[in-house]
């Protein structure tokens, strides 16, 4: 039996290059705030929107309004499902540069 | 193309990891100040002392006290005072880089621990019809958790799973055991026979023995890990 191609394991979801990198930035605290991560990813309030929107959707990430002070915040964060997610989607791409490494040594 | 994006993912983690957890320093230095500065507490701070003072042992370790009063006072404002400076550094951070830690864990944990302590030691226990009946003899091993030590090792493990630091929660075990065998066997240096046992390479008789010391050398012995922690933590930021 032939081992399947690792590409096959990469989600639709999470794959996209935006939502990884909201993934990664939301895996390594609590909560980031929406402006963080717009920064952090050089993105515009809209573009950051739509794709917090799809992750949320799929249950990946959490969106919490609150207030820092007397001016309203976003809080985003990772949710279970989110952080077991982006585990399996790195896998994925490190098992598929390994496979790539193996086919194309040079 | 693949290569990349996990290089970016790396980048962008560490990035956040280091924003995120990069204010671990200031509670970990207070609760080891806390600790440091309990050794003015007592009666005889450097040199040995004969007796191990009146039970509980409210500075901490079974050394004579200048004021158990004081002591008691001391834990009891201290530590809730090292909570409010961590949650109003952690606020700040949060409203300065935009993200945050899960700090009510450890205020939770230690306050907890605090209380648990002062709940044990509170409890009605009917004395022996003679006050001298078990002089001499081993005092119970829960007298181990009764002593503020343990609040705040169980605070630092606590803040080592918050900050995803294992040199943290090692440093808090370490902490935690050895002010629990200190205050389990009621003598400041002594070395119980299991440990002398573990010591020996599992060889000999396990009688075990004693260390001569005063409490501000046990105090430093205490926090060592901590404080190496801290120095890597200042090394590393000096050179970045």
């Amino acid at each position: 039996m032939t081992e399947a191609h690792p590409s096959l394991a990469l989600d639709e979801t999470v794959h996209q290059r935006v939502r990884l990198g909201i993934l990664a930035i939301l895996s390594e605290a609590t909560e980031c705030t929406f402006t963080m991560v717009r920064d952090e990813l050089e993105l515009s309030d809209g573009n950051l929107s739509r794709h917090v929107r799809v992750l949320e959707d799929a249950g990946l990430v959490e969106v919490r309004k609150g207030y820092e002070g007397r001016r309203p915040c976003t809080w985003l964060s990772l949710t279970r499902a989110g952080r077991k997610a982006l585990r399996e989607e790195l896998a994925a791409l490190e098992a598929l540069v390994r496979r790539i490494r193996r086919t194309n040594p040079d | 193309m693949t290569d990349e994006t996990l290089a970016e993912v790396r980048r962008l983690r560490t990035r956040t990891r280091e924003r995120a957890h990069g204010g671990a320093w200031l509670p970990a230095a207070v609760l080891a100040a806390l600790v440091l500065l309990s050794g003015l507490l007592y009666r005889f701070p450097f040199s040995v002392a004969d007796e191990s003072g009146p039970w509980p042992y409210w500075p901490g370790l079974p050394s004579v006290p200048r004021s158990s009063a004081l002591s008691y006072a001391y834990w009891l404002v201290g530590l809730p005072a090292a909570f409010a400076v961590a949650v109003v550094w952690y606020r700040y951070r949060a409203r300065r880089l935009g993200v945050r830690v899960a700090w009510p864990v450890l205020v939770t944990v230690g306050l907890a621990a605090f209380v648990l302590m002062l709940a044990l030691v509170a409890i009605p226990r009917e004395l022996p019809p003679d006050p001298n009946a078990f002089a001499g003899s081993e005092p119970p091993l829960w007298h181990g958790f009764a002593t503020p030590l343990v609040a705040v090792a169980a605070s630092l493990v606590a803040l080592g799973r918050v900050e995803r630091s294992p040199g943290l929660a090692v440093a808090g075990l370490w902490l935690g055991g050895f002010s629990f065998l200190a205050n389990a066997e009621g003598f400041l240096g002594r070395i119980p026979g299991w440990l002398d046992w573990i010591l020996a390479g599992g060889e000999g008789p396990g009688i075990g023995g004693g260390i001569d010391t005063g409490a501000v050398p046990a105090l430093v012995f205490l926090t060592l890990p901590l404080l190496i922690w801290l120095c890597a933590k200042g090394v590393r930021s000096a050179l970045r």
